[in-house]
This record gives structure tokens, C-alpha cells and sequence, in this order.
């Protein structure tokens, strides 16, 4: 079975290799999963291409368009619904995970959800524009734009706590508590702010009062957003981190724009909203997309299980047959020689030298069964008693020569890329000779009907950190996807003359070394098998 | 058959015969490729008084003279050659109606099926309850008699 791995890298290796091994718990989470290469190039040209787009603007930024009446009710609506399904997402999360992280970044993205509703419909140019109404609306604005770097940041600080710390409340109550105190913090807001904006002397215009701290507000949210960008940098490591990180980007590609161009209805202040919108969308569908991708991973990975252990209970199943039918020679000898030896004794004239003749096969008998038993201990023994470092590169080669006859009459081109730095695996020479012998047979025999060019690749190399690889691929006919994971399984053939056991025995000893193998379609048409063993 | 009178067959021949070395008792021939199985079961048939051959194979009982003087036979299913269902279709095909038993180590319902359909006696498996296997014999002694 393959180990779970932290790397990044080595984990999209382990995908593309081999579908679906047993997946630890905690490596099928949004925010305990390493991101994949492919995952950190595109959410690194998602910000280079806000960024291209902030640069484009910026060149146009303060061209007035005008007032368009529907663009902030629109905007709003858009942005309450992402935060509220990306809230839930992430609640979800919390509700499995149970970390305080989870807990204050999807309470992040409900405060922003509840903050869009207030904020729109203070906006100053929807209704009516009062000193009043715009005061609040700056206010809130702020909040707003102060708040959600602010819960980053408290999950970029709690994410690496450790599980023992976690609170072991129930975990519905956390959601709940949660939600509540967002809620009432962000009506607490509202209120202050509908309030305040009363308190403020009229003497000076109210709208004044905020266009002189705007540029202090204005640094500190840039900070704050800064600071949580930063923190979520320095502390990367799942897949969750990685797209808040985009998120913080469009964020502050947003802000930027919004100090840049000072006023409102001009090409940039659409434009920042629009930006920051299709990153918080697109971090939305990735999460979406990553949670089915995940749930079908796992779902597949629990059907492999199943199959496993399904094709073991088989195996087993043919061996305790093999085992029963062996045992039960002698027993019935016993039982047998038992009845006739009674039945001699009480007959009329008794026989003593059946008895004792009988009384001796029981003695043999008895013996034969225990020398069974020793012997199928010694077989199980044996398999570890012949252990030593092998080098996968002479095994191959070895069988190469072995099988060089038949490769020659078959017009089979050889191909090897043997790398040469292969740590050697422990195990058994002869029985993994046998599996490779086993694996080049069968590419020969699948090549035989095919009209294109035989060729079989045969490649070593360390495919993870302590692990040896072999992998022999051929040019054939290909095997039924449907039929790939059967084919290890015990009395399953597509061979008109086979037993269908080679591969499953292969399969047998490859796993008493700790090992895996299994197949996949070839890049070009035909199958290859891989061979993977532990060299630690 | 009820286990009460299951052993009048063999005891009233052991009555009428009163000492185990007879010439013309009834035959068992047993055919089965392992050894102890095959010795153990000729010293079983022979305490009931019964006469007792015994073969590896089945193509051995085959070749030899006593498949037409075979009163009982029991077999092992699985052998090496012949195995015994084959045994038993070619008999029967050939004509001949011994009453079998098969023995197996390896009980299988299929295998079970066929062979009580083609018209077996009976089919126990290793290791077998002896005294079943001695009303089987007394059943198809009692069947000899009577044809």
C-alpha cells in the first residue's frame, strides 16, 4: 500500500501513477491537503492575470462611465451569495475537521455576506444621497473591508494548532455559536454605525469628516490585508491556504485600484469590484470542484479497498481450500482406520493383528498431518529467510537474457532506461525474478497479435522518497479498463490457455515485500505494468 | 432406509459366512490415488467381512477383471486420469450399474449434484462418518441381491 505522503510533488505523482491508493483522513481535506503543482500554477496565473488586469486599468482607470443604478445592487447580490456558499463550504469543513482556523475563516466569509445586505442599501446614489446615508455607508464600507482581513489573519494564526488543543464541544454548537457571533457582531456594527453618524456635530458635513481619515483607513486596511497575505505565505501548506492566498490577492488588487482612482462611476472602481468578485468566484468554484474531486477520490478509493479485500478473501479462500483437502487425506485415514479397528476388535473373534495394523496407519497418519503443518509453517518462513539487497537493474537485465530467445523470435525491440542510482530494495531474488519473468511473458504474449511495431520498455527508477520502481511496458493489443483491476485477482484470465493465477501470485509476493504493483493503459496503447518496492 | 435395519444386510451375510476369509462375499472395490485412505478403508470393509480391492486409479480399476464382479464402489472424486464423475458416466454409458459411492476431501454442492443425479449412492466427505459409509454398503449389497 502506498504511504501517504506530505510532499506536494510526490502526492500528484502518486495520483497519476496509481488511481486512488488508500487515502489517510486527513490528506482528502481542502485545508489539511497539500496543493498540487497544477493547483499552485493556476492560482499563480490567476493572479498574474489580475494583475495584467490591474495594470491595463490603470492606464484608464479614472475614464468616467457614469452611474450605473444596477451595477451595486448586482454587485452585492453577487458577492451575499458566493460569501454565504463559500461559508457553508467551509463550515462543513469545520464541521468534520474541527479546527478554531475553520471556524473563523468560514465565520469570515459570513460576516461579509451579512455586511454586503446593510452596505448596498445604504449606498448613497440607490436611494436617496443624505450625508446620512453616506456616512454609514463609508462606515460600513470600512468595516467591511477591515473585518475579513482580520479573520484571516486569526486563521492564519489558529491553523497550526495543534489537534490535542482542539475543544471538545460539540461541533454543532460550534457552528452555531459561530454564526450567532457574527451575526451580532455585524448587526452591532450596523447599529454603530446608524448611531454614530447621528453623534457627529452637524456643524461640519459628515462626508468631510470621513474623506479626511480615508487615507488612514485607507493604509490600514492595506496593511491588514498586507499582514494576512503575508501570514498565510509564511504558513502555507493545504489547498485551502493556497486560494485565501488568491483570494487576498484580488482583495488587494481591489483596494489598490479604489485608493488609485479616488472617485466613484470611473472605469476603475468598477473594475476593482469586478476583479476582486471573479477571484472570490473562481476560489469558490475551485473549492466546489476540489470538495467533488475529493469525495469521488474517496469514493473510489473505498471501492479499491473493497475489491482488495474481496480478491485476499479469495486468495485465501483457494488457499484454505488447498489447505482443508490436504488435511483431510489423513484425517479420514484416522477416522477411518479408527471404525475398522472397533469393528475388528468386537467382532465375534477378534483380530489382533488388524487392530494393530489399523492403530499403525493411525500412527502414520497422525504424523503425515503435523509434517502438513510444519511444512506449511516452514513455507510461510521461508519467504523471509531469503531476504537480502537486490539490485532491480541485474534482475532485469538477468531476465532479459532469460527470456532472449523468445524475444528474438518474436521480432521484440528492447528498450531500457535503467537508472542507475537505484537503492536496492530487500527482498527475495528468486521470487522477485519470478514476478518479472512473469510480468516480460505476459508483454511478449500480448504483443504476438499486434500488427505495430513490439517494443518493450522496461524503466527503473525511484518514483518516491525510499522507493524503488520497475515498470515494463508493451506495444499490445492493451487491456479492458474494465478488466485492469481484476486482472490480479486469483482464476481471473483473458488468455484462452491461462490459469490466471501468474499475476495474482506475482501480486502475492510483491505484497510479502511490502510492495505494490499494478497496471495502466500505456501512453502509447498497449499496458504497463509497475512493480514499486520499499528500500527502507 | 432406517438405522435399525441398516446392518441386517452385512450382519446376516457375516452370519451366513461366520469368518472374514470368503471367496465368494460380495466385492468393494475402492479406488482412491492417496495410500492411507485406501488401506484404511480396505481394513474397514474387510472387518465387516466384505471382500476388498483396491486401486490408485480409476483407469487401474478400469484395466483390471473385477469392474464386472464389483458389488459396491467407492471412489474418490478427484484424481489424477480419470476422476470419478468420469468414472461414472463411462460405466454408465458401458452398461453397467455398480452402485457408487464417492468419497472427497473437496466437497463442492455442483459436484454433489451431478453425481447424485447420474444415479450415486451416495457422497460423503473426508473425513466421512464410517458408519454412514457402512449403510451406504449394506444399501447397495441389498440392491446386488435383488437384480
Amino acid at each position: 500500500m502506498a504511504q501517504s505522503s506530505t510532499s506536494p510533488d510526490t502526492r500528484a505523482a502518486k495520483s497519476a501513477a496509481a488511481p486512488a491508493a488508500v487515502v489517510d483522513n486527513q490528506q482528502v481535506l481542502l485545508s489539511t491537503l497539500p496543493p498540487s503543482r497544477g493547483q499552485k500554477r493556476l492560482a499563480l496565473a490567476i493572479v498574474l492575470v489580475l494583475l495584467a488586469a490591474l495594470c491595463v486599468t490603470t492606464l484608464f482607470a479614472t475614464v468616467p462611465l457614469g452611474y450605473l443604478k444596477a451595477f451595486i445592487p448586482a454587485y452585492a447580490t453577487a458577492v451575499f451569495v458566493v460569501s454565504l456558499i463559500t461559508s457553508a463550504l467551509l463550515f462543513v469543513q469545520f464541521y468534520i475537521v474541527r479546527s478554531r482556523a475553520l471556524l473563523t475563516i468560514s465565520a469570515g466569509y459570513l460576516f461579509i455576506a451579512l455586511m454586503t445586505i446593510p452596505w448596498a442599501l445604504t449606498f448613497p446614489d440607490l436611494f436617496a444621497e443624505t450625508d446620512r446615508t453616506s456616512t454609514i455607508w463609508g462606515l460600513l464600507s470600512r468595516v467591511w473591508h477591515l473585518g475579513f482581513p482580520l479573520f484571516v489573519i486569526g486563521y492564519a494564526l489558529l491553523k497550526d494548532e495543534d489537534a490535542s488543543t482542539r475543544r471538545q464541544n460539540s461541533i454543532s454548537f460550534g457552528v452555531l455559536a459561530g454564526a450567532a457571533i457574527v451575526v451580532v457582531v455585524a448587526d452591532a456594527v450596523i447599529w454603530l454605525a446608524t448611531t454614530t453618524s447621528v453623534l457627529i456635530p452637524s456643524a461640519l458635513p459628515l462626508s468631510m469628516t470621513f474623506e479626511r481619515s480615508q487615507t488612514y483607513w485607507n493604509g490600514a486596511i492595506l496593511l491588514l490585508t498586507f499582514a494576512a497575505l503575508a501570514l498565510l505565505w509564511s504558513r502555507r501548506r493545504s489547498v485551502l491556504d493556497l486560494w485565501l492566498m488568491v483570494v487576498m490577492c484580488g482583495w488587494l488588487i481591489e483596494l489598490c485600484l479604489i485608493v488609485l482612482v479616488g472617485h466613484r462611476y470611473v472605469v476603475g472602481w468598477y473594475a476593482a469590484r469586478v476583479y476582486s468578485l471573479i477571484s472570490a468566484t473562481i476560489v469558490l468554484c475551485i473549492f466546489l470542484s476540489e470538495t467533488a474531486l475529493l469525495y469521488a477520490r474517496l469514493a473510489r478509493s473505498i471501492m479499491e479497498q473493497n475489491r482488495e479485500r474481496e480478491a485476499r478473501l479469495m486468495t485465501m479462500d483457494v488457499l484454505s481450500a488447498s489447505i482443508a483437502h490436504e488435511m483431510n487425506q489423513p484425517l479420514a485415514s484416522v477416522a477411518t482406520n479408527a471404525d475398522a479397528g472397533l469393528r475388528w476388535l468386537t467382532r465375534a473373534k477378534p483380530d489382533l493383528d488388524e487392530v494393530k495394523s489399523a492403530l499403525e496407519q493411525i500412527r502414520s497418519s497422525a504424523h503425515r498431518a503435523s509434517g502438513l503443518i510444519t511444512s506449511i509453517r516452514a513455507m510461510i518462513k521461508k519467504e523471509r529467510r531469503n531476504r537480502s539487497p537486490v539490485d532491480l537493474n541485474d534482475l532485469a537485465n538477468e531476465v532479459l537474457a532469460l527470456v532472449s530467445g523468445e524475444l528474438q523470435r518474436q521480432r521484440v525491440l528492447v528498450e531500457l532506461h535503467l537508472d542507475e542510482h537505484l537503492p536496492r530494495p530487500e527482498g527475495d531474488r528468486v521470487q522477485l525474478q519470478q514476478v518479472l519473468i512473469n510480468l516480460i511473458t505476459n508483454a511478449i504474449e500480448a504483443m504476438a497479435d499486434s500488427q505495430r511495431p513490439r517494443i518493450l520498455r522496461i524503466r527503473t527508477a525511484v518514483d518516491q522518497p525510499n522507493r524503488a520502481l520497475i515498470a515494463v511496458e508493451d506495444t499490445g493489443t492493451g487491456i479492458d479498463p474494465e478488466n485492469l483491476h481484476r486482472i490480479f485477482n486469483p482464476l481471473f484470465t483473458t488468455k484462452s490457455d491461462g490459469m490466471g493465477m501468474g499475476l495474482s501470485i506475482c501480486r502475492s509476493i510483491v505484497e510479502g515485500h511490502h510492495g505494490r504493483i499494478w497496471a495502466s493503459a500505456g501512453a502509447a496503447g498497449g499496458t504497463v505494468f509497475q512493480l514499486a518496492l520499499p528500500t527502507e | 432406509m432406517e438405522a435399525g435395519s441398516s446392518h441386517n444386510g452385512v450382519a446376516a451375510f457375516l452370519l451366513h459366512t461366520g469368518d472374514d476369509h470368503v471367496s465368494d462375499a460380495p466385492i468393494i472395490s475402492i479406488i482412491d490415488d492417496d495410500e492411507s485412505v485406501r488401506s484404511s478403508l480396505r481394513s474397514l470393509v474387510r472387518s465387516l467381512g466384505l471382500d476388498a480391492r483396491t486401486f490408485a486409479s480409476a483407469e487401474d480399476f478400469l484395466h483390471s477383471s473385477h469392474h464386472d464382479d464389483t458389488t459396491c464402489l467407492i471412489t474418490d472424486l478427484q484424481m489424477p486420469g480419470l476422476s470419478g464423475i468420469e468414472l461414472q458416466r463411462l460405466l454408465s454409458v458401458q452398461g453397467r450399474r455398480i452402485p457408487i459411492i464417492f468419497i472427497t476431501a473437496f466437497p463442492e454442492d455442483r459436484v454433489r449434484a451431478r453425481a447424485m443425479e447420474w444415479g450415486a449412492l451416495g457422497l460423503l466427505s473426508k473425513p466421512f462418518d464410517c458408519q454412514r459409509l457402512v449403510e451406504l454398503i449394506d444399501k447397495a449389497i441389498a440392491t446386488g441381491r435383488r437384480t
